[in-house]
């Protein structure tokens, strides 16, 4: 899909040094990433890591205290940006006395020019939402509905959801996410999934960025991120760690009786009798979780450009 | 299969017409329309009753002749004449209630737009909502002001018209509580600008507290310190008049604002009441400060309008002041 709507060289979100407070403590410290056009991203973290302050800035809802960030080319919250991102919050903010028509004759007043009716009211209408029914009536997961119809209907370059399964039930989570794959992929529109149920994005997205405490841990593709990382499992018997792994970095290392599975960053082979093989996404995530300790990696693609944004 | 079915309807087609609301105006008429029905209609009805006042007190007072029989002749003219006594206890009490009304539907504008239309949202979350959409954020705040700034415009200017137009058909001697100078606030201009600097300071105040009723109390405490600020300094806008007499001048009954009474010595300087007044003989205060005449200072009844125009005018600049730091603050909230 992704080989479809690739854009060679296309910028969904650069960033360069972004640095984010929230009261005296530091939100998002030191951020540097970037995300091409027409991926899939995960914004990945614990709880707290930061996630949906990147959202809300990227969204321009608030302005970052230190470093650059672009957004489609442009700054973010700009006049010529703010038209072509979609973002939905995690709590899904709507007016809870509109009806679910008024909502979507919101977004058309609000984005003259944009607003693609067909859409919002496709969205809508599969989810079976009585129409003349107040917001504020309506379940969770048909708010959700709602609020992705709005977002849908703008006809984003660039959709940024914050959690946006997490009421639904899993057959509606399967629709929508659906639903979501089907609307990208056929208009190229980026996409940011901030989430922690892993489960959610494996298959999903095609992009990866792992907040950890404010910080970036990981950037890039899925595939080269996995493809530089090994899971190792073999017999160890000694205390610490096995001299083999000296050369490579080590991201995690559990031990269960005399076996040892570890995730590593092999700068080589590893030397000595270890069962090798690629991680999922999910082993890779858990390992990062589990060690904020373990220098950041940025594949190529998500290093940002030097020269405009890290200057 | 019910997908398909109910999907009949498409869009409906909107409405061409020049003065079809858009945009963010669009969406604050539809989050408030409920409240803005009902303030409708009590507005209909009170003009309608102010009307109604403003017609019987005309046809009161020249039926019964009041304006002559009680020309020049104060207070007593309520004593000496029934219809006099009749007419203010008849009229006094819905004049006074009305005005009362003219004079605090300003505040109700300011802690409305503070409380219910801007921080609610902000307090509520859903700026996220409108903030994120192609129309820019300060169109959001534009439509927010602009929305209570027509409808004050049009509510509280045809409110205060009618009530200063009842107000001028009472001879002044009939209801002493409500000169010109007691009234104030009630009469011309005064409400309207008013009610726009209440407007913008709520603005301010629910942009700065983003929480609803912490934004309602700054709205009335900040509406409270300009307008008694704007109390204290009323008498000095427009210069007094000075009469000076050899007698100790009694308070007119005409209208007149009496601001200062005391004596002046030789030298010209004043000395307040307090010092030589009543109870203080002449010859001592001639003779310990110098002092052989009396001067008071007023604003006639004239100054009435030119009070009037130059405190609205400070309270419109004042309302413009406001809305324009609300928009700086707005645009360091967002980029």
């Amino acid at each position: 899909m992704t080989d479809l709507t690739y854009v060679p060289g296309g910028t969904a979100v650069e960033a360069a040094g972004l640095g984010v407070k929230h009261r005296r403590s530091w939100a998002l410290r030191d951020c540097s990433f970037r995300i091409p056009t027409g991926r899939v991203c995960a914004l990945v973290g614990p709880n707290g890591a930061g996630k949906s302050t990147l959202l809300s800035v990227i969204a321009g809802l608030r302005r970052p205290e230190t470093g650059r960030l672009e957004v489609l080319g442009g700054s973010a919250g700009g006049p010529g940006t703010r038209p072509r991102v979609a973002y939905l919050p995690q709590d899904k903010p709507l007016y809870p006395q509109f009806t679910v028509d008024d909502t979507l004759r919101m977004g058309r007043e609000l984005n003259p020019g944009r607003w693609d009716q067909a859409a919002a009211e496709r969205l809508v209408r599969e989810g079976n939402l009585p129409r003349h029914a107040r917001v504020g009536a309506l379940s969770s997961g048909q708010r959700t509905r709602v609020a992705l119809a709005l977002a849908f209907g703008k006809r984003p370059d660039l959709l940024l959801l914050d959690e946006p399964m997490a009421d639904l039930d899993p057959l509606v989570r399967h629709e929508t996410t659906a639903a979501l794959m089907a609307e990208a992929a056929e208009h190229a529109t980026t996409i940011v999934l901030a989430s922690h149920v892993l489960s959610e994005l494996d298959g999903v997205c095609d992009y990866l960025l792992l907040l950890g405490d404010g910080r970036i841990r990981l950037a890039g593709e899925v595939e080269d991120l996995i493809g530089v990382h090994r899971v190792v499992v073999g017999r160890h018997e000694e205390p610490g760690l096995p001299r083999a792994f000296g050369a490579h970095t080590v991201v995690s290392a559990r031990t269960t009786g005399r076996q040892l599975t570890a995730v590593l960053r092999p700068e080589g082979p590893v030397a000595g009798q270890w069962e090798t093989s690629e991680p999922t996404l999910e082993d890779l995530l858990l390992a990062h979780l589990r060690a904020p300790g373990v220098p950041p990696l940025l594949t190529p693609s998500a290093e940002p450009r030097s020269g405009r944004a890290a200057a | 299969m019910t997908a398909i079915l109910s999907s009949t309807p498409t869009a409906p087609t909107p409405r061409r017409s020049r003065f079809r609301p858009r945009g963010f105006v669009w969406l604050v008429l539809r989050q408030h329309r409920a409240t803005l029905i009902v303030l409708l209609l009590l507005l209909v009805a009170e003009l309608f009753q102010l009307g109604l006042l403003g017609f019987l007190l005309r046809k009161d007072a020249d039926v019964r002749a009041l304006r002559d029989l009680c020309a020049g002749g104060g207070y007593e003219c309520v004593e000496r004449w029934s219809p006099a006594a009749d007419f203010r206890a008849g009229y006094g009490d819905a004049l006074h209630f009305n005005g009362l009304l003219v004079q605090y539907v300003p505040l109700l504008a300011g802690l409305f737009t503070a409380g219910p239309m801007v921080a609610r949202e902000l307090e509520s979350g859903t700026w996220r909502l409108a903030w994120t959409q192609s129309v820019p954020p300060s169109r959001w705040l534009a439509a927010k002001l602009a929305v209570p700034v027509v409808l004050v415009l049009v509510g509280v200017s045809l409110m205060a018209a009618l009530y200063t137009w009842c107000w001028t058909a009472v001879p002044t001697e009939l209801l002493p509580g409500q000169r010109w100078y007691d009234s104030f606030g009630m009469l011309g201009p005064m409400p309207v600008a008013d009610a726009l600097c209440g407007v913008a300071l709520g603005a301010l105040a629910a942009l700065m507290t983003r929480r609803t009723v912490p934004a309602m109390v700054l709205t009335l405490v900040a509406y409270g310190t300009v307008r008694s600020a704007l109390g204290f300094v009323r008498p000095y806008l427009w210069p007094r008049t000075r009469t000076v007499s050899l007698g100790m001048p009694g308070y007119p009954n005409d209208g007149t604002w009496v601001l200062e009474r005391g004596m002046l010595t030789r030298s010209g300087e004043r000395l307040s009441e307090d010092v030589c007044g009543v109870g203080v003989s002449p010859e001592r205060c001639l003779a310990t400060h110098n002092a052989d005449r009396w001067y008071l200072d007023h604003h006639p009844p004239a100054d009435h309008w030119p009070l009037a125009w130059l405190e609205a005018g400070i309270l419109v600049a004042l309302a413009a002041l406001a809305a324009w730091a609300a928009a700086r603050w707005m645009r360091r909230l967002v980029p």
